[in-house]
């Protein structure tokens, strides 16, 4: 058998798929500084600004969100306060009213002392007036009625009796009138 | 015809060094080129940005967002300010895998690529341990006894290792697959069918890689600040 | 010579598909993961983001090793260090 080396290593491709050798060495350096150029330039490029802006709106939007929870406790805080002056207000209406209430119970108390003290003055006053009368009327009429039984009497004694039987007819009848008007 | 590796385009001589500067690198600044026309972008259009999100600063608010989420949960408070470095490798990542399906050859199917990500988290692993527990990091190192010394600091190397070569194992699987079909299939094949194979090795294994070598790399770093 | 070299590639290819074949292990953990994880999230729905999220780390962990044999095969396949030695060597 007789090979032809040479057909078979000019067969042999061009490049090399992988070696270890200085070639392969310097690939690696050359590589690795590509990537770190290729690191710096999209670290600085793309990565952090756009990391950067992310992290500002993040910012932002959490700042607003705060704000707004801010302002919803300050209301809510208001809204308590307001609440609770509602409430005062309405306990110090019940509280007025109430004393409103006793006031005018106290006035009318007064009121209707005074009217009765006044009612009571006018009765009185009344029952001395009728009193009065009332004696005037007596008074009056014991007048009449000795007028009247005197006049009766001189007649009745001329016709029948002297003096002595007038004088004691007329005390007694004037005794028994008197009894009977004070009773009456 | 079958092309899998990784051509050599120009040679550049730099103190007497030779660089090749090869496809991958070319590939990986014309992402970056994207991204950061896409940052300029968003940039631009972020001062016209309003208080009430609207279609495209909705998209761009709900990426950041969500990214930053993820950070946070995964790496706490007070490792917040590496947000931006894993941001860049989540997006960078998940362009270069993703820029399969427009026929670019994916950065990531380089392992020098992948390793110089992860020897970043490696960088980033020693740095947050040292800083945030000093001393009780470098103990660690001797945990149960002094003789485990040589199998912790294996167990150390080898997470910056493992990290790399899954994400250039997967992407670099999708891309032999997607190259194998695109050069041994006749042109008729290739009208429809690679659609769902560009869907599955492209978006969907390029993204949940992408997912998971973030998510390595955040679990990590958090494990050494704690 | 040229029959080494021969000789070399074939092994190199037979070595990167038993390379591979450790992919078979590595599906079977990655199913019981995956089935594991189902179990669970069936059990408790509620908690199905966070299952899905360990449930993708345990993935990429278990493929771990699968990625390892791939990393293998492809360095017997197109970086091949014996082939390099032997040429230098023998050419």
């Amino acid at each position: 058998m007789n090979f032809n080396i040479d057909p078979l290593l000019s067969a042999l491709p061009e490049g090399r798929v992988f070696a270890l050798d200085k070639q392969t060495l310097i690939t690696i350096v050359i590589q690795l500084l590509n990537a770190c150029i290729l690191a710096g330039i999209l670290g600085f490029i793309l990565y952090k600004p756009v990391r950067e802006f992310m992290k500002n709106r993040t910012g932002r939007i959490s700042g607003q969100f705060n704000d707004a929870q801010n302002k919803l406790t300050e209301a809510e805080a208001l809204k308590a306060e307001y609440e609770k002056k509602l409430a005062e207000i309405e306990l110090e209406r019940i509280k007025i009213l109430e004393a409103a209430r006793v006031s005018a119970a106290e006035k009318t108390r007064d009121i209707l002392a005074e009217a009765r003290a006044e009612a009571e003055m006018f009765k009185k006053r009344a029952a001395e007036s009728i009193a009065y009368e009332k004696e005037r009327l007596q008074k009056e009429t014991r007048l009449h009625i000795i007028e009247i039984s005197s006049l009766m009497a001189a007649k009745f004694v001329e016709k029948e009796i002297g003096t002595e039987d007038h004088d004691r007819l007329f005390n007694e009848a004037m005794a028994q009138l008197e009894e009977a008007s004070w009773l009456s | 015809m079958l092309n899998l590796g990784i051509d050599n385009l120009w040679v550049v001589n730099l103190f007497g060094t030779e660089i090749w500067i090869t496809r991958t690198m070319l590939n990986t600044w014309i992402i970056m080129l994207v991204l950061i026309v896409l940052a300029v972008i968003v940039r631009i259009k972020l001062r016209s940005f309003r208080e009430i999100p609207t279609g495209f600063q909705n998209a761009v608010e709900s990426v950041i967002e969500i990214f930053e989420n993820f950070v946070d949960n995964t790496l706490g408070e007070k490792l917040r300010y590496l947000g931006p470095w894993f941001f860049t490798v989540f997006a960078f990542i998940l362009f270069s895998n993703l820029s399969g399906v427009f026929g670019l050859r994916p950065p990531t199917a380089d392992w020098g690529t992948t390793f110089a990500f992860a020897l970043a988290t490696f960088i980033l692993i020693q740095i947050v341990g040292i800083r945030y527990r000093k001393m009780d990091y470098l103990k660690n190192f001797f945990y149960p006894n002094p003789i485990f010394f040589p199998l912790n600091l294996i167990g150390e190397l080898a997470r910056p290792i493992s990290l790399s070569f899954r994400l250039f194992g997967n992407v670099l699987a999708g891309m032999i697959m997607m190259t194998l079909i695109y050069s041994l299939t006749p042109k008729l094949v290739q009208i429809g069918l690679p659609v769902f194979l560009h869907a599955y090795f492209d978006l969907f294994s390029g993204a949940l890689q992408t997912y998971i070598f973030c998510m390595l790399s955040l679990m990590f770093v958090k494990g050494a600040s704690e | 010579m040229h029959e080494s070299l021969a000789f070399l590639l074939a092994m190199a290819h037979f070595a990167a598909a038993i390379a591979l074949s450790n992919g078979i292990f590595t599906t079977f953990g990655q199913g019981k993961i995956v089935s594991t994880a189902i179990e669970s999230m069936a059990r408790q729905p509620e908690a199905a983001d966070s299952i899905r999220g360990a449930m993708f780390v345990g993935l990429a962990m278990a493929e771990t090793s699968g990625i390892y044999g791939l990393l293998i095969a492809i360095i017997m396949l197109f970086a091949n260090p014996l082939v390099n030695i032997f040429i230098q060597n023998m050419g």
